[in-house]
């Protein structure tokens, strides 16, 4: 079950709408190319299916922890693999300790392609503990729109059978404090999530990372 | 109209061509395929130079024991039967962008290199060497199209 924002409910606008409102702003001090949610969204509440078959309570699950979320196919060559890598490879920058208060969720827009064992062996190609959801393409839909991100939108099939499924590409980004502030949209390089990633997960800065503002 | 083989060292195999390709010619460099995550398709990513002054497309992508199509750009994705390359322009298949999805590749590591032809109407084949990365070493080899 999914229980949206009431003021998301009300407020499902194109991606591209979205995005013009938006603007890319450094002053919450995230850094990279974040892009400033003008409301913030508290951690939502919903329920899905986790690879292990289990029904997976992503607030309860996730709460006080620096949580990746997006949304994606298995099947997508491009944009959902080099996006997860890219996160995979800067969480790498993190302590032991704020590597195990970050986790990242990734929710299936292709559920009749993506079965629990292909998710779940899909995610373990980058790091076996990232966090595979499943559930009706209506629910998904539905929590999809209450983030603001564009639905899935399944094409025409391949001559081999196969079909993509287009879909908004942002990593929204809960805080340790289940408060979502900003978005990242695809291009973010490794570098630039390395830089975010310790003051995404709250690291107090040394002195002299407060002078110079570097990491 | 005779088709023309051009040969442009890929990155795998000593980085650059050695020589750089005349300015007459269309090459095609930074060839890459990137190997599936699980069971998914590959992706294919190359940079393609019409250093002519004429135009010509590309029509198909053929690499030995596997399928490649070619890819539009998000949102949709959708499957393009041919990509035009204008007299002078340089077209990217990168990462967020057009791209290649390969289907039935297997046998490959990382590391690997294999020869892809990419074949135009004007020119006919180009065959290079593309180098297999990781979806890790998409970030460096392959930046994003922005």
């Amino acid at each position: 079950m999914i229980r949206c924002p009431a003021r998301a409910r009300r407020a499902t606008v194109i991606l591209a709408t979205f995005l013009a409102a938006c603007a890319r702003d450094d002053s919450r001090g995230v850094g990279g190319p974040a892009v400033t949610l003008p409301t913030p969204y508290p951690r939502p509440s919903f329920t899905l299916t986790g690879t292990d078959g289990q029904p997976f309570d992503f607030q309860a699950r996730t709460r006080g922890k620096l949580t990746f979320v997006l949304f994606g196919y298995t099947h997508c060559p491009d944009v959902c693999p080099v996006h997860v890598a890219n996160i995979a490879a800067a969480m790498r920058v993190l302590t032991f300790e704020e590597r195990a208060r970050t986790t990242l969720v990734f929710i299936t827009t292709d559920p009749d392609r993506d079965s629990l064992p292909v998710l779940r062996s899909w995610l373990a190609s980058f790091d076996s503990t990232f966090v595979g959801l499943r559930g009706p393409v209506e629910d998904v839909t539905r929590l999809a729109a209450s983030l603001q991100v564009a639905a899935a939108m399944f094409g025409a099939r391949n001559p081999d059978g196969s079909y993509e499924v287009g879909h908004g590409a942002q990593v929204i980004v809960w805080q340790p404090d289940d408060t979502a502030r900003v978005i990242y949209p695809f291009g973010v390089r490794q570098a630039e999530w390395a830089e975010a990633m310790p003051r995404l997960v709250g690291r107090t800065p040394t002195l002299i990372q407060r002078i110079t503002g570097k990491s | 109209m005779a088709a023309t083989i051009a040969l442009a060292g890929g990155f795998g195999c000593g980085g650059e061509p050695k020589k750089p390709a005349p300015f007459t010619a269309l090459t095609v460099t930074r060839a890459f395929v990137v190997l599936p995550a699980g069971e998914s398709p590959a992706a294919l990513y190359a940079t393609i130079t019409n250093g002519t002054a004429v135009a010509d497309t590309l029509v198909a992508v053929e690499l030995a024991g596997a399928r490649a199509m070619l890819h539009g750009p998000m949102p949709d994705m959708a499957m393009l039967d041919a990509l035009p390359v204008a007299p002078g322009a340089t077209e990217r298949l990168g990462p967020g962008g057009r791209h290649g999805m390969v289907t039935g590749f297997t046998g490959h590591a990382r590391g690997d290199s294999l020869a892809v032809t990419f074949r135009f109407t004007r020119v006919g084949a180009v065959v290079v060497k593309a180098r297999v990365i990781g979806y890790a070493d998409v970030d460096t080899a392959a930046p994003p199209v922005r």
